[in-house]
């Protein structure tokens, strides 16, 4: 009677589906998760985001000065300046454009007024856009706020 | 004559099964390091009752010396406030810092530009009805025509002793000479 081999062949075709299963899932995961955006964070664990609606501030634009003032209790990295005209648009960032913006963005309480923003003038209507600041895996990262939802129009 | 085959199938399904719940747990992890950044926290806000008002002032235009007097009209004990100034009657938000103009002996700085009422190591010191005078010397500045105070807490969030603006009971005051 010939000896049967078989009984290695399962053992082996399990080794190799499971081996099989964990590259597989793998390929998987490390392509999901390039797909996805990495998490920006403050106050330790919340999704910058979601900070974006607790961000309170005012601005106002008279005698071709930009005043802005932070009330709220969120820090203000930066601003996006989005000048509307006719048939265009641009965007203008605080930061670089103006000498008056704070180093660390506009704390609680804090306030900025700028005279010499002469683009400011070739729009109809201006919308700001706060720019926060949170950490991710990969260190400190600037956030926009979505504009639609947190932007603040001055019709200049 | 048969010979019946030992059926091995059983010990895949075992490792089917330990995979599976694996995958299940590992992926159930990965999904909520991920979601608990989005879930909703609180606003930070002092609550509501907080007041404050100008009770009187006096403003020397000769001098530049300002004198405030702030009531705590409210519920609850204020720890400071912010302080800016307007330079022109249609500026509609004041932006112009006072905070380094104050003269007060007892009064500190707080936050880069936040005045607090008291000494340092007690926190919300005016309490309600109490009334706190608040000396400036505005000399070096522009004319001021009015003046946004925005009162502060300190409040315990999350273990932490943190400053709250009350963005809600901001006043505005405006300036005249004596």
């Amino acid at each position: 009677m010939k000896k049967s081999v078989k009984g290695l062949s399962p053992v082996i075709a399990t080794v190799l589906l499971i081996t099989i299963v964990i590259v597989i899932a793998l390929i998987v995961f490390l392509w999901i998760r390039g797909m996805t955006e990495e998490a920006i964070t403050k106050f330790g664990n919340q999704n910058v985001q979601l900070v974006c609606g607790q961000v309170a501030f005012e601005a106002s634009y008279t005698g071709n000065t930009l005043y802005i003032t932070n009330p709220g209790n969120i820090p203000i990295f930066g601003m996006n300046v989005k000048i509307i005209g006719e048939g265009t648009h641009s965007t203008i960032d605080l930061r670089t454009e103006s000498d008056n913006w704070p180093g660390m963005g506009l704390n609680q309480g804090g306030a900025f007024s700028d005279d010499s923003l002469s683009e400011l003038l070739n729009g109809n209507e201006i919308i700001l856009i706060p720019i926060l600041i949170g950490e991710s895996k990969s260190g400190r990262k600037t956030y926009v706020c979505d504009e639609n939802q947190y932007g603040f129009q001055i019709i200049i | 004559m048969y010979f019946q085959v030992k059926s091995k199938k059983a010990v895949s399904v075992i490792i089917g099964y330990v995979l599976l719940v694996t995958f299940a747990v590992i992926i159930g992890v990965i999904v909520y390091q991920w979601m608990k950044t989005y879930v909703p926290q609180e606003d930070l806000n002092c609550p509501d009752g907080v007041s404050i008002f100008i009770e009187d002032y006096s403003y020397d235009c000769s001098s530049k010396i300002l004198i405030i007097n702030f009531k705590n009209n409210g519920k609850f004990n204020i720890g400071g406030y912010f302080i800016h100034a307007t330079s022109s009657p249609e500026q509609e938000l004041a932006t112009i810092d006072l905070s380094k103009n104050n003269t007060d002996t007892t009064s500190v700085i707080v936050g880069s530009t936040g005045i607090k009422f008291g000494l340092i190591g007690i926190d919300n010191s005016l309490k309600p009805n109490d009334i706190e005078t608040e000396r400036y010397n505005l000399t070096g500045t522009v004319n001021i025509y009015s003046i946004e105070i925005l009162p502060i807490r300190w409040q315990k969030e999350k273990n932490r002793n943190i400053l709250v603006s009350c963005k809600d009971t901001k006043i505005i005051e405006g300036i005249e000479c004596d």
